[in-house]
């Protein structure tokens, strides 16, 4: 509906003005999402790295007919070793018809569609774009499972880590047990994170599985690298999901649900695990949850779902309580009790999240960017947080090496 | 491992050859050039103490492309002497005994038994 002002009473969100870098007051434009589009994710033989981009992106760009991207942004990170296609920015722009316009991939690791969003978030911010194509993607099914294992591995140091044979689980797995042993922390704690994210994966129709499992079932599953077992993993599988980044002039225009981006942070962290003081600290999660705090006023009490990136159990528990969400060592413990649940105090992995809807690494970051755009657009179906009205996403590439923290609110 | 890969580190792999920083004292392993406690850029080679500390470990099930037929492996986050963390293999040790905490001592090993002439450093429990 043309001529229709975005929401400036934030949102019903009551929130401090929000701030530029170090305080300075932001001069700069307001950016929504106007629209996103979800492939189901899952093992797709029938589709390759190019079906699966356009099929994501057709997807949301249907929404609004009248807009054309000025610019299209890829979050991925390993489609040169998963099917031997770099060039993916201009690969997209060419499929969907566009010339001369600005494309390109932008990669960290499995927080590859994060970063991407970020990117097309400054450039809508900064009054470069006022429509922007993010599209994260990831083909990882033509892989067997060996080099499926090194090219996720390539998210930490190839000459120290991976060439003297860890893998990304084995960091993920000292972390674990280090975790347990300093918390004195039940592991069947641990396991009701992904009991909670296959049931909200139960009526999640984009989810790779339908399917509910018990703490013993997670318990009695294939050890993977102790104390991870298979149940306590994201799957491998393939995926894209689209975002359609709009800024404030452009948003007036259109007549899909409009959320907005309060805050859009990236934060680097020391690289491996083994190098930082504490390899329980995630320091970039920190950063840029504090950073995202800070510059869009919303208090962390206010957040009525989160996104985490719950890659395996260990990563759901250390992000909540690397931002202060729950107390330290109590996460899996207040997970058993119900508090992370759809109709729990503070929802998170809201449509099954990384564990059970499916983790296509560099695009998990847009699919969660898209489940919180449903969410606050009341169009989440069976999966809608009642209410919602803010929420937060955190992608992480590596072990927290690169975090990226949105924050966003519904504008209509 | 290729061969271009171990001729540029083979040193650093079979004697675990970190750095140090001058100005401030800070070691290192993985080598930095930049030193992240005082932002100094001169640090020099420096060996590692050989004895360390198992500070957590996984026995890996699934192992990578290179690493096909050696698992399961243990692989251990250790702190040397001088508080540098490092991931490594635990050998010469079954998976059972493996506990936080306990006492190890570096060896250099083949990589792989594929890669026998390439030779790494792994951790064996001490004494």
């Amino acid at each position: 509906m043309a001529g229709r002002e975005p929401s400036t009473k934030s949102n019903g969100v009551r929130r401090k003005p929000a701030r530029g870098f170090r305080g300075r007051p932001s001069l700069l434009r307001r950016v929504f999402i106007a629209s996103v589009g979800l492939v189901n994710v899952g093992k797709h033989p029938e589709m390759g790295i190019a079906d699966l981009m356009v099929e994501a992106s057709v997807g949301a760009l249907s929404a609004l007919p009248d807009a054309a991207p000025d610019r299209v942004v890829v979050g991925n990170m390993f489609s040169g070793v998963g099917c031997g296609q770099e060039h993916l920015g201009a690969l997209l722009s060419s499929s969907l018809g566009y010339q001369g316009i600005p494309a390109y991939k932008v990669e960290a690791a499995c927080g590859s569609g994060g970063a991407a969003a970020h990117n097309a978030y400054l450039s809508v911010k900064a009054g470069e774009s006022d429509c922007v194509l993010v599209t994260g993607v990831e083909k990882m099914t033509d892989l067997d499972t060996a080099k499926v294992t090194s090219a996720l591995a390539m998210a930490d140091s190839q000459e120290y880590t991976a060439s003297v044979g860890a893998t990304f689980i084995s960091l993920n797995a000292v972390t674990h047990r280090l975790y347990l042993s300093r918390h004195g922390v039940p592991k069947e704690d641990m396991a009701a994170f992904p009991v909670m994210a296959h049931r909200n994966a139960l009526s999640s129709k984009h989810a790779m599985f339908h399917k509910a499992v018990t703490a013993e079932d997670v318990l009695s599953s294939p050890v993977m690298s102790d104390p991870i077992r298979l149940l306590d993993s994201s799957p491998v599988c393939d995926g894209a999901a689209s975002l359609v980044l709009v800024s404030e002039e452009m948003a007036r225009k259109v007549s899909s649900p409009l959320v907005e981006i309060l805050a859009s942070e990236v934060a680097a962290n020391i690289f491996s695990i083994y190098e930082r003081p504490d390899p329980l600290e995630y320091a970039a999660t920190k950063a840029a949850f504090r950073r995202a705090v800070d510059r869009s006023g919303v208090r962390p009490e206010k957040l009525d779902f989160l996104e985490p990136h719950d890659a395996f159990s260990i990563t759901s528990a250390l992000s909540l309580e690397s931002m202060g969400l729950s107390p330290a060592g109590r996460a899996p413990a207040e997970a058993a009790k119900g508090r992370f649940a759809l109709d729990g105090d503070l929802p998170i992995g809201t449509f099954g999240g990384l564990k059970a809807r499916g983790h296509p690494v560099g695009a998990s970051g847009t699919y969660q960017l898209a489940e919180a755009y449903m969410q606050l657009a009341g169009r989440a179906g069976p999966n809608q947080v009642s209410g919602a009205k803010v929420g937060m996403t955190q992608n992480m590439g590596g072990v927290d090496t690169t975090t990226a923290v949105h924050i966003l609110a519904s504008a209509n | 491992m290729d061969g271009v890969r171990y001729g540029r580190l083979g040193e650093r792999y079979r004697e675990m050859l970190g750095s140090r920083c001058p100005s401030c004292g800070a070691e290192y392993f993985p080598p930095v050039r930049v030193c992240r406690r005082c932002g100094g850029r001169g640090t020099k080679d420096h060996p590692m103490p050989r004895e360390g500390r198992l500070v957590s470990f996984t026995v890996l099930n699934v192992a990578s492309a290179e690493f096909q037929g050696e698992a399961p492996m243990a692989i251990g986050l250790i702190e040397l002497e001088n508080g540098v963390k490092v991931m490594a293999q635990v050998v010469d040790v079954p998976p059972s005994s493996l506990r936080e905490g306990m006492k190890v001592t570096m060896v250099a090993r083949p990589l792989t038994k594929a890669d026998g002439a390439f030779l790494c450093y792994k951790f064996v429990p001490a004494g």
